[in-house]
């Protein structure tokens, strides 16, 4: 049920233009005018006669001239009653011609309108020949419109298949592009990447060249090093050596000092002794005893001199063991510092073939990243030519989408065009509805049931999302809806309460035509898809209109059926 | 009344302390090792006393006898007492020489002679 209006206008038959009507025959009216002509000519005569006797012609009597009209009586007589009957027999096959002409025009007027079927009916009622070869011709177009829905329908069925495939493709092509621009952005991301990786490569392999260099002045560094601390190993090594012989002569030093203060302590014992025997001397012994305290003081210098000379040794000695500690922990120290230069002296030998292959290998990086920035580069180019490639698809693609859209819609119109033939065919949505209008007719005395069919009939015919009856007055008798089409959307309340039927355009076109309609596409209140819908009037008797029948077709459904 | 006399002495030290001995009584003086043996006159003949060091001989030192308290309670006491440098110096008896300057030897051979001689006072 819709707003918008049936675009078949229908109410008038449409002459053709340059053609007038044909003329009625009237063999009465022949008949007077042959006696008027009759009349005429002999009254020409009879004057042409008697002009003739004034200006000297020929004398002819009038009863001559009476003979001759009488025989002209008598002659034209049975002319007229044969144009009578002649006369008769034209007024009847005028009558004649009239009913075929009635039935040929109610037969074309079904044409007109599309429905084959009737046209077939009323082409029955005609002359057999004229009968054979309309009816045959109707079968000719029926079968032709037949063709024509069936192949609208695929039509229609493939357009809305390359529909979704062109949008499809269309989507696809868009999320291409979209795929593509990003791949590009990405892959110039990764060119900007590559190119910074190449300059750090460069980078890197002039520090790995120096590193290689300093690798090299480091090894020979610690070449020298190393010689250096040997040396001073060597050095530190005579050093303690010398110690050593000092330590030695020392001990020898000390050995004299040893003896020295044996002697001096034996000459203290001697001046002791001497002072001994210059005491018990007594008076004689003085001068020995002078003798002996000068030995003693010598003694004691010796013994002092001997003490000074062992305390400075002493000194010399703790001196010497302490440079012997020194030169021995300097050693070791040497020692471990020289193993640890030959240590660091390999690990730089190492460090420097490191340092020449990291130069090789960053040399080799180098040169592989400017390869690859300039293949990225490439690919950079070559996505944004594909990029523009896809572009032009994706744009061709949905001139192509709006093209298979309006394709679409042309079979849709095409398909729609084919409907409006009434076919006897299970395609025709007219042969459809009429098929619904008769087992609603004949339940119409028990409008509660028809509620029922149509949800059957619904059932039946997947494509139409609702179906519905109104009495002749526009009030909605019975509603169904087809619940596997629209789902669980809730039908609107003014198409529940069936409110301003009346003014719907498939009511107003059956009560107008009295036949069969199919409206133009319209949004359904319903699905929220197109549709449209087919109406039939419900007749109790012929003539007597008792209500409309109509169902709304869902495109999307039908077309895919 | 003590009376000091006066004579020629040879001073040694031996523990800490100034020892004296009547130079009339030294034979001699010797060193062993780190030690000075000093022969003596005695009774018995001579003995060596041992000193760490030997000073050397002051003729004229001043002796004094030592006072009879002493002598009673003082075993071995010194035959005097003198002062020399503002040091003490015992002088010794040769005949009794303190066990500080007695050598080991003498002090065993010493001993066996007394204990033989008190034994034969006993018997």
């Amino acid at each position: 049920m819709d707003e918008q209006t049936d675009t078949r206008q229908a109410d008038t038959i449409s002459e053709p233009p340059g053609l007038s009507p044909l003329p009625e025959a009237d063999p009465a009216r022949a008949g007077r005018l042959s006696w008027w002509i009759v009349l005429g000519l002999a009254a020409v005569g009879y004057f042409l006669l008697i002009a003739s006797q004034a200006q000297g012609g020929p004398e002819w009597p009038p009863l001559v001239f009476l003979v001759l009209a009488l025989g002209a009586v008598f002659l034209l007589l049975p002319i007229f009653r044969a144009q009578s009957k002649v006369r008769g027999q034209l007024e009847e096959s005028l009558q004649r011609s009239r009913d075929v002409e009635a039935v040929l025009v109610e037969a074309l007027d079904q044409l007109r309108t599309g429905d084959l079927v009737g046209c077939a009916q009323q082409a029955e009622h005609l002359p057999d020949r004229l009968s054979a070869s309309f009816i045959g011709a109707s079968d000719a177009l029926d079968n032709l419109a037949q063709q024509i829905q069936n192949s609208s329908i695929e039509v229609a069925s493939s357009a809305n298949s390359v529909n979704e495939i062109a949008s499809e493709l269309a989507s696809g092509s868009s999320e291409q592009a979209a795929s593509v621009v990003e791949i590009t952005a990405a892959m110039e991301e990764l060119a900007r990447t590559a190119s910074q990786i190449a300059d750090n490569a460069t980078v890197q392999a002039d520090l790995a060249a120096k590193a290689e260099e300093s690798g090299n002045t480091g090894a020979v560094a610690v070449e020298e090093a190393v010689d250096g601390v040997e040396e001073v190993r060597k050095r530190i090594t005579g050093i303690a050596s010398r110690a050593d012989t000092l330590g030695t002569r020392s001990k020898e030093i000390y050995r004299v000092l040893d003896l020295i203060t044996e002697i001096s302590q034996e000459t203290h014992i001697l001046s002791l002794n001497a002072a001994i025997e210059a005491a018990a001397a007594g008076e004689h012994g003085r001068r020995f005893s002078v003798v002996a305290e000068e030995v003693r003081r010598l003694a004691q210098r010796s013994q002092e001199s001997v003490d000074s000379v062992r305390n400075l040794l002493d000194e010399f000695a703790s001196s010497i063991r302490a440079t012997v500690v020194a030169t021995e922990e300097g050693t070791k120290e040497a020692a471990r510092v020289l193993e640890r230069a030959r240590a660091a002296a390999s690990a730089i030998d190492e460090l420097k073939g490191a340092s020449s292959d990291t130069a090789r290998v960053a040399k080799e990086i180098s040169l592989a990243t400017q390869q690859q920035n300039a293949a990225s580069d490439e690919v950079v180019l070559t996505l944004k030519e594909v990029s523009q490639v896809v572009q032009r698809m994706a744009d061709g693609l949905k001139q192509f989408s709006s093209t298979s859209d309006r394709l679409n819609h042309l079979a849709l119109t095409i398909q729609l065009l084919a409907q409006s033939f009434h076919l006897d065919s299970p395609r025709s949505l007219k042969h459809r509805a009429l098929e619904w209008g008769g087992q609603v007719s004949r339940r119409s005395d028990n409008w509660e049931a028809v509620e029922a069919l149509l949800q059957r009939l619904l059932e039946e015919t997947p494509y139409v999302e609702l179906a519905y009856l109104t009495g002749a007055d526009g009030k909605q008798i019975a509603l169904a809806v087809n619940n596997d089409l629209v789902g669980d959307r809730e039908v609107p309340a003014q198409v529940k309460a069936g409110e301003g039927l009346t003014e719907r355009p498939w009511f107003r076109g059956v009560i107008r035509e009295r036949r069969p309609i199919i409206t133009s596409l319209y949004d359904s209140l319903l699905s929220d898809e197109l549709c449209f819908t087919v109406a039939v009037p419900i007749w109790s008797v012929p003539g007597d209109l008792k209500g409309v029948l109509g169902f709304d077709v869902n495109v999307g459904s039908w077309t895919k059926i | 009344m003590r009376v000091a006399t006066v004579g020629s002495y040879l001073l040694l030290v031996r523990q800490g302390g100034v020892w004296g001995v009547s130079n009339e009584t030294v034979l001699g003086v010797g060193r062993q090792e780190n030690e000075y043996h000093i022969q003596i006159l005695c009774q018995a003949g001579s003995r060596q006393i041992v000193a760490d060091e030997v000073l050397g001989v002051v003729e004229s030192l001043k002796v004094w006898p030592p006072a009879g308290v002493l002598q009673r309670f003082w075993s071995g006491f010194p035959r005097g007492l003198a002062v020399h440098g503002g040091s003490p110096i015992l002088v010794v008896d040769p005949d009794r020489p303190p066990a500080t300057l007695m050598l080991e030897e003498t002090m065993e051979e010493d001993s066996l002679q007394e204990g033989e001689a008190s034994d034969g006072r006993a018997n």
